[in-house]
């Protein structure tokens, strides 16, 4: 799971993020992917649209005005910083199966968080989350999102077992393809001097 | 831990040495092992928990090529490491990570190996980073051999001889390992999966159980290839002579940006280590045998040092201080008098107006050494992790984290990051290897790639854009308008409570020395003969002195690790 986290961090990276937004990729996708949740192929889909963005406004970053989208990541990291206040309405999030790590950190012992879209509802602890349907449908590429409180004994939705990410293998080769933006090219002189020329290593 | 001054019965108060002495990369690049160094704190543990040792299997053939087993069994769980050794040629035989073939490779195996997982492993381990291996196995190593002393040692033995110590103390290995990798690298267990695990408290427990069993391995190894050059003369290693072998480690850039990306961890080290020389200091009354064991080890560290041989001239000349500074010391100690009232304060305090930084840090492990009762127990604190501290409190306000990063970074505004001389270097991935480099910002096309390993200059960035904003403001409202900080906000608020995990020092200067980065983290580890090979990777020596796993039952390892004086009685 580490090294999942790490190649998130990278990949969000290596797509034009902020390292700070990009540590925060690793970090949601190491909590959906403990939760049960098919976190890699959410952020896949979601690094593949903000780079294709990227490409197509030839900006530094996709702004919300020009893709008309919200940014799960950003959206996600001003919730739980507090920047942005619950409940909340908000058309658009991408991806929002990303945002429920860092909604998670608003619920607490007397209540949880609940993110509805449309039919869709899942309610989310400090921990783990449960939804009325099954992982793969809350692969939502977009949607209108409405996040509330909800009394944590409240636990009508049953929960449901761990699966495996069964298109994670192809989103990993994705997300690998985008980490390797972040690593320069070899030359020569990089070779030897950036790793550090020296005596002989053979004695 | 606490975070109060020590104190002891006389209240006389000991603070611990200020953050911004210590976490300077010339001290960093001047540590030496002590009673904390996690070898040394494996050892103890695996002693004292009677843990015992055996060679399950040894299927090496007249060339040398084959597999080899050695399990650890504790209390409750055994570990095994699985050795595969190769026909190496000459020819290809490289420490630097861009190798691609080895002497020999290595996993340890969480419990006993079956035939089942040796034939897994056959096919992964000898390949490498471009193999497999799985959560059963914790970690993954190689080693190549030290071609001065390998085929000496065989010779030797062959003909029914035992080395010269002095052939072997300036090199101290047979094989040195290129890289040894844990925690969740090419499918290994993640460190969840056994960081509760008792046997594994501390800092890289797993890595250096392997290497300690590795160490066993390359014995075996060159009294093997004695044994099948010469069947009939051939002998094995005195055990004394034998001691005297560690395992060697090449260790290059890789190993940098741990310090800088781990400001929890490294807090925790520095600050156990900070500690026991406070307690030490603390001593109101040391006692005769404590004074003259103190004694001893001075004598012992000068016959270390004196064996320590470097060709790079900046290592060279702190050696040369070293070797001063020791002589300094004994000779202040066989004229002062130890008897006074903390004397070892008072030494302290003399060491910093006499000694080389080399010198006083030296004296810092040495002063550890007689009081395992008041250093030992520091170890256990000597972990963290940094996910506890993740998650950013964007509810600070805006003037809380302008204080915070103008103390934390106070000694960034004495460099002017518009000088180019200032901002030279860029850390960066290479794609060849997915290895970390340093490269030069104004010469190579590389600043697009560059990792967030300058902390200094990122927080000055930050306190810039902060200007914007009213001291009441949320840092969630900064971080809204700039996520490009959210980086560095991150390590301010974690550093703030953890001040021994940030340095002092400008990690993008033309002038740094990633080597001092190298060693303040290998000293941690218990490296002994810190031997730069350029100013970005160096040799090291390990566990050399240590009891062997066939031995430990019988001999303390902490009274090991420096060279026994001439005249002593070997064990």
């Amino acid at each position: 799971m580490s090294e999942a986290s790490s190649l998130a961090i990278k990949a969000a990276r290596g797509v034009g993020m902020p390292w700070g937004i990009a540590e925060e990729a690793g970090f949601a996708l190491r909590w959906l992917t403990r939760s049960g949740a098919p976190g890699v192929t959410a952020l896949c889909r979601y690094l593949s649209a903000y780079q294709g963005a990227m490409k197509m406004s030839g900006a530094d970053s996709p702004s919300e005005n020009t893709c008309e989208w919200i940014c799960p990541l950003r959206l996600g990291t001003a919730i739980s910083d507090g920047g942005i206040a619950l409940p909340l309405e908000q058309s658009n999030v991408r991806e929002p199966l990303l945002l429920l790590p860092f909604l998670a950190s608003h619920a607490t012992d007397s209540h949880s968080v609940v993110l509805e879209m449309g039919t869709i509802r899942i309610v989310i602890s400090d921990n783990r989350f449960s939804a009325n349907m099954v992982e793969t449908a809350l692969l939502v590429s977009k949607a209108e999102c409405t996040i509330d409180f909800w009394p944590a004994n409240r636990d009508e939705i049953q929960r449901i077992g761990n699966r495996v990410d069964s298109t994670a293998s192809e989103c990993i080769a994705t997300l690998a393809r985008f980490a390797h933006n972040t690593y320069a090219p070899a030359t020569e002189a990089s070779r030897f001097l950036g790793a550090g020329d020296g005596l002989n290593d053979n004695d | 831990m606490e975070d109060q001054p020590i104190q002891t019965e006389n209240s006389k108060m000991f603070p611990l040495r200020p953050v911004a002495e210590v976490m300077r990369l010339a001290r960093m690049g001047s540590l030496h092992q002590s009673r904390l160094s996690f070898m040394r704190v494996l050892l103890r543990r695996l002693k004292s928990n009677g843990w015992i040792f055996d060679r399950t299997t040894w299927k090496i053939d007249e060339k040398g090529v084959g597999v080899a087993t050695y399990r650890a069994s504790g209390p409750k769980r055994s570990y095994t490491l699985l050795a595969f050794a190769h026909d190496l040629p000459d020819d290809l035989r490289s420490d630097r990570v861009i190798a691609e073939a080895w002497d020999a490779t290595f996993t340890l195996h969480d419990g006993d190996l079956s035939e089942a997982d040796i034939k897994r492993l056959s096919t992964n381990v000898p390949y490498q980073e471009a193999g497999r291996i799985s959560e059963t196995e914790l970690t993954l190593s190689r080693a190549n051999r030290s071609v001065r002393l390998f085929d000496y040692v065989a010779t030797c033995l062959s003909a029914g001889t035992q080395p010269d110590v002095a052939q072997i103390e300036p090199v101290g290995y047979l094989m040195r390992t290129t890289a040894v990798y844990g925690s969740g690298k090419f499918g290994a267990a993640d460190r969840d999966l056994w960081a509760d695990r008792p046997e594994f408290a501390g800092s890289f427990q797993p890595e250096l159980l392997s290497v300690w069993l590795i160490r066993a391995f390359t014995i075996d190894m060159v009294e093997h290839m004695a044994r099948m050059r010469a069947p009939k003369t051939a002998v094995k290693l005195d055990p004394a002579i034998r001691r005297r072998i560690g395992v060697g480690n090449s260790t290059g850039l890789g190993m940098a940006p741990f310090l800088i990306n781990h400001p929890a961890l490294i807090h925790s080290w520095i600050k156990a280590r900070e500690t026991a020389l406070a307690r030490v200091r603390a001593v109101k009354q040391a006692s005769q045998q404590e004074v003259d064991l103190f004694i001893e080890l001075v004598q012992r560290a000068m016959i270390n040092a004196e064996d320590w041989h470097v060709e790079h001239a900046y290592q060279a000349r702190k050696i040369t201080g070293l070797r001063d500074d020791l002589k300094t010391t004994a000779d202040y100690l066989s004229s002062a008098d130890l008897s006074v009232a903390h004397v070892w304060d008072r030494l302290y305090r003399w060491a910093e107006t006499t000694l080389g930084i080399e010198g006083q840090e030296q004296l810092v492990s040495l002063l550890l050494e007689p009081y395992p009762h008041l250093v030992d127990d520091l170890a256990a604190n000597m972990a963290a992790d940094e996910a506890q501290r993740f998650r950013i409190d964007g509810t600070m306000k805006v003037d809380v984290l302008r204080t915070i990063l103008k103390e934390t970074y106070d000694w960034a505004n004495d460099i002017d990051y518009d000088k180019r001389s200032a901002q030279a270097r860029v850390w960066y991935v290479s794609e060849e290897k997915l290895e970390p480099r340093l490269g030069e910002r104004f010469e190579e096309p590389i600043a697009d790639y560059e990792q967030p390993l300058a902390p200094g200059r990122d927080a000055k960035l930050a306190l810039a854009d902060l200007g914007e904003f009213a001291a009441n403001d949320t840092i969630a409202s900064f971080l809204m308008a700039h996520p490009e900080h959210r980086h560095i906000t991150r390590r301010a608020q974690l550093v703030s409570h953890c001040p021994y995990g940030e340095i002092h020092d400008n990690t993008i200067a033309a002038e740094m020395l990633p080597i001092d980065l190298l060693r303040c983290k290998l000293s941690f580890f218990g490296a002994t003969k810190f031997d730069p090979r350029s100013d970005r990777w160096l040799r090291i020596t390990m566990f050399q002195g240590a009891p062997f796993p066939d031995e430990l039952g019988e001999l303390d390892p902490d009274s090991l690790v420096y060279p026994p004086l001439p005249d002593s009685e070997a064990p």
